[in-house]
């Protein structure tokens, strides 16, 4: 019986830390949003919260125009465990990331994973920084370092190319079936023009649910100010 | 008068209703017809002698029946035609001075005098429906219905006059109401010794019905506040009507009905319900009048929501609520606090609302606050003190800032609760996320027996013929779409959960509290965002006492500098180190770095108000500055990209001399005092108690408001040694829960039967519940029709049947609602099973759970393990929202909201 028991609580345990994880995860998504990270959008997969789908649009700089996706994938015991993955799925040239997998090197600016230390938002900020700073010391695409120190004409050239195939294959059909890929349409305003001015309007938060006060600003003392 | 019921009467009646005016309407036909009635009505008249007075009198009024119907024939025929005919009917009644010869004729018939006005009050009534503009201001209408309306100023008509009269006021009401300017055609000058007055005599005789029960009496207080919502646009009327005693009227009418209530409840009851108050007459002539008082508050002119309040205050609270509440007698306190708190339920923060709750919170009697009587009853477990428990229950459902301050704020303020290095991290996540956890952990051990097995025992239990938990109707056999036998088949590893409908139990149902939790702290957010202050901070005491508040006010400005991007400063200058860029544009960027320099000083300024306090991480912001160094790798200009903020240094308060000697309840107060002295002796407690206690203690720990939730809610804040936090009190609950039932045999067969009690009960409650709230809902719509007062606002009950109908899942919420009056629908199943019950206690009955201490506390271990599931879901939910620095944030609340 108590074997049972034990199980038991075990398997409630790890429920319990399910929970735990996607709070964790949701608050790091928070933090983010507060951040105000600039041509930034990410969202967690539909199917796994430690899967997010990203994409970033760069809006000045050498790589201006440029719209290249990638996936954020976090370690299985987030936060406790490596560092999360940032890979870009598009074709990207730069110093800094991987030209086999994409992969965007942070070994560098995050050894470990520090779960005081370290949000998630650090690391979207850090994939908004190398698009402003190439001069990478460990850099994961060599030839792509080298020509930006050195062949400045040809690193450009490789640049430009990588953007404008990344704008062409903004409409491409989604790799996957998730829910919460982001897919892009070309505007139309019979379908977005009425979101677009939701967004555009400030919000109004019902007035009839408020609950009220009396009080004084900064006086902390009940009914000190008059009636309306 | 009973030859006034004649037949041909009525007919004529129903003969004007029937008429269809597309084919009966013949404009010439009518016309002469409505002339020659009048013609020979005139007749009569003219002739009239004392002796044959009643067979005239029968004739005018005959005759008046049909030209009330010819009247009414016309003006739909009007309408039908938009108003292209032309009212000759009409044009000849008022150019005959017709209504003034029936009035002056009326004033002689002696005993039939009443007879023959109601059927001038008819024939007014008819004209103001059909006519109202084009008859209120003509002379020969107007004159003869202030005379008629001018005769009953001293002398209560008998009641079948009455409601008429009240009808004919309502309507001109109404009218009025849409062309105010005629408003001055119905001020009369009245003369007494004081000299003369304008009397507004609509008003005047309204009032005299105004208290009067059914149709009547709600069609006056219709008419009534449609007055005083002219009032606020027409100073004279507010003049008149305060000049007319209208106020003292309304206040001592409530203050009576409050006096004829019953002096003391049935025990069961702890909070009233629309049941009760429908099936509790006076009940509900109070509530009615109570309703009508705060309505006129609400849209009156000021002048006269100030003297009203004033009055209710000096003529009701003080002399006849509070010593109501202050009488010797626990039934009589018990029905008195009942009585309160189902009048701060009904008041509007724009009607009585203040007003109230001013009395309670500083009247004193004998030099002492209502509430510090009312908290002082919380004691104990009687009657008294649960129904005290509802009233507080229902003074923090108010979402009021002073209510809170003087419950509980105003003894954290200072933070002498906390030991002194823990007052700068209550709006710190991490302590919340932690005690999430560790709130589950307090799990007793009995409690590990895996549910399943509870439903295995529950189904050997139906094969052997006792469905405990069978409590479904035929027609909704069909759970998930698994013909299940049992509600319970939902268990929290599944994560579909079907939360609509009613047999699934949402007992262990982790994710259900999760939900309920975000859905308490939203809704609670946004209701706190009028207040005036976050109560996320420790106020030094100085600071408190000169009123300034630094610490509060620096979080406003947050949002000034906010809008900048600290990330633009990092682009312009990572942008700067690559010049050979062809695609930049000049403009842009000396632009941003333009708004840079501005904010740069704000946004610092902000960092270092939002991120002063909280973990290690937050230290490091972004820096603004752009003077990089183009040789410098990406990599470690990153970091250096980000300034370390010095943690905040405020200075500590040495603790409070007085802190050592003093008891716990002078530092936190009273509520939370004797809430967290319930909550310690849990598991001695009766299920409806538990129920209630628990469930103030999470409504406030879902406050949005740090101060009073890092104390209920986080294991590891450190407090004065001689104030227990909730979460080591339960702890002390678990060690004492786990010895009693150490080496208890048949704990697991207690356990089994507590959850299937816990389930039966909240399975129940759901039922009753479903019908209770239909029956509210077919209550307030009656309410509606009757009184426009109610239309428009909510029901009076908004706040007992919360409209809520996403989750209820909060276990307070599950397993309270005792008082519902309404009884389970006995279904053909139920009747068995209430049949097996009354054979011998069974543990589906509170009796069995009473049988001995051991088992009372494994009852009550099974509902604390509920609680803290409720516990832990509101920490995590307080984390998320403290884990972002502006987390009031609209989008926060609507991101979350949906």
């Amino acid at each position: 019986m108590n074997e049972q028991n034990n199980s038991n609580s075990k398997e409630m345990n790890e429920l319990y830390s399910v929970f735990h994880q996607e709070y964790i995860i949701m608050a790091e998504y928070r933090m983010l949003q507060t951040e105000n990270l600039q041509g930034i959008y990410v969202i967690p997969s539909y199917e796994n919260s430690l899967l997010w789908y990203g994409v970033i649009f760069v809006r000045s700089g050498i790589y201006e125009g440029g719209v290249f996706r990638f996936t954020l994938t976090l370690p299985e015991k987030f936060p406790d465990d490596k560092v999360p993955v940032l890979t870009f799925t598009s074709q990207l040239y730069h110093p800094a990331v991987d030209a086999n997998n994409g992969a965007l090197n942070l070994n560098e600016v995050f050894p470990q994973w520090d779960k005081k230390q370290n949000r998630i938002w650090q690391i979207l900020k850090y994939t908004h920084w190398i698009f402003h700073n190439l001069n990478m010391k460990a850099p994961a695409n060599i030839e792509a370092s080298l020509n930006f120190k050195t062949n400045k004409k040809q690193f450009m050239e490789k640049v430009k190319e990588c953007v404008t195939s990344s704008i062409n294959r903004i409409y491409d059909d989604p790799p996957t079936e998730d829910k919460h890929y982001i897919t892009f349409k070309p505007y139309d305003p019979s379908i977005h023009e009425t979101a677009k001015n939701i967004m555009l309007k400030a919000p109004t938060l019902n007035e009839n649910s408020h609950g009220f006060s009396w009080v004084h600003q900064g006086s902390f003392e009940s009914f000190s100010k008059e009636e309306m | 008068m009973s030859w006034f019921r004649n037949t041909s009467l009525s007919l004529a009646r129903q003969l004007s209703r029937s008429l269809d005016p597309r084919h009966d309407y013949e404009p010439q036909a009518c016309y002469s017809s409505f002339c020659k009635h009048w013609q020979q009505a005139h007749d009569i008249i003219l002739k009239s002698q004392p002796q044959h007075l009643h067979d005239d009198v029968l004739g005018v009024v005959n005759h008046l029946e049909q030209l009330a119907t010819l009247l009414v024939l016309e003006a739909r025929a009007r309408e039908i035609n938009h108003l292209s005919n032309p009212a000759a009917c009409l044009e000849y009644l008022l150019s005959e001075n017709l209504l003034d010869k029936l009035y002056e004729w009326a004033i002689c018939t002696g005993k039939y005098e009443n007879a023959v006005r109601l059927e001038q009050l008819r024939l007014f009534g008819s004209l103001i429906s059909h006519y109202s503009t084009q008859v209120i201001a003509a002379e020969p209408f107007l004159r003869p219905l202030l005379k008629l309306l001018s005769s009953f100023r001293n002398q209560l008509p008998p009641p079948n006059l009455e409601s008429q009269l009240v009808a004919v006021l309502n309507q001109l009401c109404v009218v009025l109401m849409q062309n105010m300017k005629f408003i001055d055609l119905f001020f009369l000058m009245t003369h007494t010794q004081n000299g003369s007055q304008a009397e507004f005599i609509i008003g005047r005789l309204l009032l005299s019905s105004v208290h009067r029960e059914g149709a009547t009496g709600s069609a006056a207080r219709d008419a009534l506040l449609l007055c005083a919502k002219m009032s606020a646009r027409c100073a004279p009327l507010a003049h008149c009507l305060l000049a007319g005693n209208a106020c003292p009227v309304l206040a001592t009418g409530l203050s009576g009905l409050y006096s004829l209530l019953p002096r003391t409840l049935d025990d069961s009851i702890h909070r009233l319900t629309p049941d009760d108050v429908n099936q509790i007459h006076k009940l509900t002539l109070f509530v009615d009048s109570l309703e009508f008082c705060n309505a006129v508050a609400q849209v009156a002119h000021p002048s006269i929501k100030k003297h009203l309040l004033d009055l209710l205050y000096q003529g009701f609270l003080v002399p006849v609520l509070g010593p109501a509440l202050l009488q010797s007698g626990g039934g009589e306190q018990a029905a008195a606090a009942a009585y309160l708190e189902l009048l701060l339920r009904c008041g509007e923060r724009a009607g009585l609302l203040r007003a109230v709750l001013h009395f309670l919170f500083t009247y004193q009697y004998d030099g002492l606050k209502v509430i510090d009587v009312l908290l002082a009853r919380l004691e104990g477990n009687s009657q008294l003190s649960l129904v005290t428990l509802s009233l507080m229950e229902t003074l923090i459902d108010l979402n009021c800032e002073d209510v809170m301050i003087e419950l509980v704020y105003k003894y954290l303020l200072n933070g002498q609760h906390l030991a002194p290095s823990y007052r700068h991290k209550i709006s710190d996540p991490e302590p919340y996320r932690e005690s999430a956890m560790a709130f589950l952990a307090l799990s007793p051990k009995c409690c590990s027996r895996p549910i399943e097995k509870t439903k295995e025992w529950v189904d050997e239990l139906a094969m052997s013929g006792r469905r405990v938990l069978d409590l479904r109707r035929d027609d909704d056999r069909r759970v998930n779409g698994v013909n299940g036998d049992i509600a319970m088949s939902n268990l929290v590893h599944e994560v579909n959960f079907d939360y609509g409908n009613p047999n699934e139990t949402l007992y262990s149902n982790y994710h259900a509290y999760v939900c309920d939790a975000r859905f308490e702290l939203v809704s609670r957010t946004i209701a706190c965002v009028n207040w005036t202050a976050k109560y996320d901070v420790v106020v030094s005491k100085r600071e408190a006492n000169n009123n300034s508040t630094k610490e509060m006010k620096e979080i406003e400005p947050q949002s000034s500098g906010r809008e900048q991007d600290s990330l633009v400063s990092v682009c312009t200058s990572g942008y700067d180190t690559l010049k050979t860029s062809e695609t930049s544009e000049k403009e842009p960027h000396s632009l941003t770095s333009l708004n840079e320099e501005k904010t740069g000083e704000s946004k610092e300024h902000d960092s270092l108000n939002s991120f002063g306090e909280s973990s290690g991480y937050d230290s490091l912001r972004f820096r603004n500055e752009d003077n990089e160094d183009s040789d410098t790798y990406a990599e470690e200009s990153f970091w250096k990209s980000f300034v370390k903020v010095p943690p905040s240094v405020m200075d500590d308060e040495a603790p409070s001399v007085r802190s050592w000697r003093v008891s716990a309840e002078s530092i936190i107060g009273p509520l939370l005092t004797i809430l967290l002295r319930k909550a310690a002796t849990l598991l001695e407690s009766d299920v409806t108690e538990i129920c209630r206690v628990s469930s103030i203690l999470c409504k406030l720990a879902s406050l949005p408001t740090p101060l009073l939730s890092s104390l209920l809610l986080c294991s590891t804040t450190t407090l004065q040694y001689n104030i227990p936090s909730l979460f080591q009190i339960l702890s002390r609950l678990k060690e004492e829960v786990d010895i009693v039932t150490e080496d208890l045999e048949n704990i697991d067969d207690l356990v089994d039967k507590a959850r299937v009690f816990l389930i039966q009960r909240e399975m129940a409650l759901v039922k009753s519940r479903v019908q209770t709230n239909e029956d509210s809902r077919t209550a307030s719509r009656s309410q509606r029709t009757r009184s426009p007062a109610a239309r428009g606002e909510e029901s009076p009950f908004r706040r007992v049947e919360s409209k809520r109908r996403s989750l209820s899942t909060s276990f307070s919420n599950m397993f309270n609602r005792k008082t519902q009056a309404s009884p389970p629908q006995q279904s053909p199943q139920n009747v068995h099973y209430i049949q097996s019950r009354v054979q011998k206690p069974t543990f589906t009955q509170e009796a069995y759970w009473n049988q001995s201490a051991t088992v009372r506390s494994v009852l009550n271990a099974v509902l604390l393990d509920e609680w803290l599931k409720e516990l832990s879901a509101l920490a995590h939910e307080h984390a998320l929202r403290l884990s972002a620095d502006l987390y009031e944030d609209e989008s926060y609340v609507r991101s979350v909201a949906l």
